[in-house]
């Protein structure tokens, strides 16, 4: 045990000694995290800025208009003169959608001459405003037809109560699963906290492994461990192992604690070690890396790339069925596609956590196939040929 | 401008003989720039499985199935016999929506009564559960104004008559600037501009924190921090000058994302985009000592950034004070105003704020360039002076 605890110190030592890797491994991902929990704070988007262009000015546009402004999402902050100025404001990033009321609208209803419409442009240029918007406003034209035609109905004579029926004979009821407020921040928020902890676990581990490639210290640092390549990783590793988890645990704490993130799961150390198995199968990527390489500087820029691109083959900005099948293949590369499945599997689904193993499994390769190449990071540790690349 | 020549060079000489340098340079630049749009190229998803609970099963449910199976979104994959059965197949993955027919369903049409149809869709996949719930309420509408329009004939009214009734306002919503509401076609753009900035600024740390390393900064501890700023300012626009242009015109055509606005509104654009993000990328590679440094602090932020600047998450869900710290980092303004001239097909007028933004932005970080330069010369100078001081002691000392 001398001998781990020796190179156990020898690393907390480096550590210590580097401005930079304490900034990198500790002061950034701790910032981010509370810039991220604080920017999702509120979880859901409301009232977003569209302008209307009320070319009837009458009762019934108005009442058009207020329902527009009822709804969640939209919020009706111009009224302009020109369709041409709504399209105007849209392309200057104040508004993001517009609703076109022409003039006769009040009118034409009341001549029951079919020629009343009004329209809605949303602009696509940011999927998720438009997403939302485009759901809130058709719902709002629907519901203003069946509102209009049951008072039509009631000019006939029809009562209220049977008119409405009448005007609306499917009425449906939306459930969202596994998100009880429709907040896209419980599935982006978690997303983003664990790739900004992924990114740090890949650079930092390919930093203290390449260092000592790069300083020419590789020999030192096997020898401190008695020769055994095993133990000089395993006790160079295990101090991040715990900085990280404690990273991830505090990122849980601000997740469920404090933003409250509802957990539906039924064990929560299924998610602590999902984290935990996360964690360990970037720091092998980094070593596999290393060790392939021997090049600190090659082996970030991958290992840097590779854990950025987790997120977006994850599917969890872009769903994986809709993948092309090459690129959802790809995706099975990454550690990250099986955490953010067990993730919403077990927090958000309440799946059973009999499920989780698969993906905890499949993290586990990434650990074997490092184990795999132990004996090459050894022969590259040793000789110094390896040493002072850049 | 001799002088200002040579570090111009010296600079290109460091970028072009550093493996390293070029790797995040124009590799990476060409790789994210290729991959990242591969990922999302399908734009849309187009027929997702999903499931239906007729428990009515006569002529109108099972039209109200074959309807939402028509729809290009859904696929009607299975029929389950309970809502518990449905749910399974929920969380085994096999079905991303439910739609529920209650018992009763047709008797209650012929009755004249309301009947109430459920979706159940999945709120994890935002864009899988906005176009099932859109393709829902296409289906039921559709339906409902046949069943209207059946009720309104049978009361007296002619076929015309009774379809203005059932609805008496026609209306549609479309989607401006990205009409199929593609994922790429909306996100594709600021990332690649945001890559841009983020592999400017990492490459020019790493060449700083490269000559650091190599004492490359002595030969030029003489020269003026200004011109030393300038000149490796040129250096690094007309490196990426093209390269912008290569990514937003060929790429962008390969990909097929909108290609509106006009070319000099879009360079006026990338002029102090690029500046800006060169002067910051001196300032930092002024202030590393290690090659590696600028990749361990600057590659964790990359994501950050996109966020802050408000493309995905709307800056109406965050905080101000985050968004509007948000703008001290070039790619929010530029990624507004890359999207609303490229995208939108706006010109320079309507991106004014942007440009003003990323001016001052530029002159700020010019100014923090000149000054971390300034810093790094007189302290080689100071410590070129100790060491011609001890030199001399030493000889008198002899």
């Amino acid at each position: 045990m001398g001998l781990f605890r020796d190179s156990i110190k020898r690393e907390i030592r480096r550590f210590g000694r580097s401005r930079m890797l304490v900034t990198a491994a500790i002061i950034i991902p701790v910032t981010m995290t509370v810039l991220y929990v604080l920017m999702f704070w509120k979880g859901t988007v409301h009232n977003l800025p569209v302008a209307v262009f009320d070319g009837d000015k009458t009762e019934l546009s108005r009442q058009l208009i207020r329902m527009v402004n009822s709804t969640p999402t939209a919020h009706v902050a111009v009224h302009v003169e020109s369709i041409e100025q709504g399209r105007q404001s849209m392309v200057q990033g104040l508004t993001n959608a517009l609703i076109v009321i022409p003039k006769g609208l009040q009118a034409d209803v009341l001549a029951g001459n079919g020629g009343a419409q009004v329209s809605a442009e949303v602009s696509g240029a940011r999927i998720l405003n438009s997403g939302l918007l485009k759901r809130d406003i058709t719902t709002v034209f629907q519901a203003f037809n069946i509102g209009v035609e049951t008072q039509l109905l009631g000019a006939k004579g029809i009562p209220a109560a049977k008119g409405y029926a009448m005007a609306y004979p499917i009425a449906f009821e939306k459930h969202v699963l596994f998100n009880p407020y429709g907040s896209y921040a419980y599935y982006l928020l978690p997303g983003l906290l664990f790739l900004a902890l992924v990114i740090t676990v890949s650079v930092v581990t390919v930093y203290v492994v390449g260092s000592e490639l790069k300083n020419g210290t590789a020999a030192a640092w096997v020898a401190t461990a008695g020769g055994s390549i095993t133990r000089a990783l395993a006790a160079k590793l295990a101090p991040y192992v715990l900085l990280f988890t404690l990273l991830s645990l505090f990122m849980n704490t601000l997740l469920y604690r404090f933003m409250g993130m509802p957990f539906h799961g039924q064990e929560a150390i299924i998610l602590v070690l999902g984290n935990l198995f996360v964690i360990l199968a970037y720091m092998a990527i980094g070593v596999i890396l290393v060790a392939v390489s021997a090049n600190m500087r090659f082996s970030l820029s991958v290992a840097g790339g590779l854990a950025t691109a987790s997120l977006s083959f994850c599917g969890l900005t872009f769903p994986a069925i809709g993948m092309y099948p090459t690129i959802a293949a790809l995706a099975k590369l990454f550690p990250f596609t099986y955490f953010i499945d067990l993730f919403i599997e077990q927090s958000l689904r309440g799946a059973p956590p009999a499920r989780a193993l698969g993906d905890l499994a499949a993290m586990g390769v990434f650990v074997l196939v490092m184990a795999a190449l132990v004996p090459r990071l050894k022969k590259v540790a040793l000789d110094p040929k390896y040493y002072g690349k850049d | 401008m001799k002088r200002f020549w040579k570090i111009t060079k010296t600079e290109f000489i460091s970028i072009f003989k550093d493996g390293g340098a070029m790797l995040i340079l124009f590799g990476a630049m060409l790789i994210y720039g290729t991959l990242y749009p591969l990922i999302y190229a399908p734009q849309v998803v187009r027929e997702f499985p999903v499931a239906v609970v007729d428990l009515d099963n006569t002529p109108p449910s099972r039209k109200l199935v074959r309807m939402l199976d028509a729809t290009p979104q859904a696929d009607v994959r299975y029929s389950a016999q309970s809502l518990d059965e449905a749910k399974a197949l929920f969380l085994d993955r096999k079905i991303y929506g439910v739609l529920y027919i209650p018992e009763g369903y047709e008797k209650r049409i012929l009755a004249g009564e309301q009947n109430h149809v459920s979706l159940y869709a999945d709120g994890g996949y935002f864009l899988l559960y906005s176009d099932f719930l859109g393709a829902v309420g296409a289906v039921v509408g559709t339906a409902g104004a046949e069943v209207q329009v059946g009720t309104l004939m049978a009361g007296g009214l002619n076929r015309q008559q009774a379809e203005w009734t059932a609805m008496p306002v026609a209306y549609d919503v479309d989607m401006l600037y990205n009409p199929y509401g593609g994922y790429a076609t909306a996100i594709l753009p600021p990332v690649l501009i945001l890559i841009a900035q983020q592999l400017l600024l990492v490459g020019i740390g790493m060449v700083g924190g490269t000559w650091y390393e190599k004492g490359t900064w002595r030969k030029f501890r003489d020269y003026s921090a200004t011109r030393l700023t300038f000149a490796k300012a040129t250096a690094y626009l007309f490196l990426y000058i093209p390269l912008m242009l290569y990514i937003f015109s060929f790429q962008y055509k390969f990909f097929g994302y909108p290609m509106n606005g006009n070319h000099v509104d879009l360079l006026l654009i990338f002029l102090p985009y690029l500046l800006s993000v060169i002067f910051l990328g001196l300032t930092l590679g002024a202030l590393f000592r290690k090659r590696e440094t600028s990749m361990m602090m600057l590659i964790v932020t990359s994501v950050f950034f996109l966020i802050v600047s408000g493309i995905s998450w709307p800056k109406e869900g965050m905080p101000e004070w985050i968004y509007a710290l948000g703008r001290m980092v070039p790619s929010s303004s530029g990624i507004d105003a890359l999207v609303r001239i490229r995208t939108m097909g706006g010109s320079l007028s309507d991106v004014v704020p942007e440009a003003v933004t990323l001016w001052a932005l530029t002159g700020v970080y010019g100014l923090t360039a000149v000054l971390a330069t300034l810093r790094r010369t007189r302290e080689l100078q100071a410590a070129a002076e100790k060491a011609r001081e001890e030199r001399r002691r030493e000889m008198e000392e002899q």
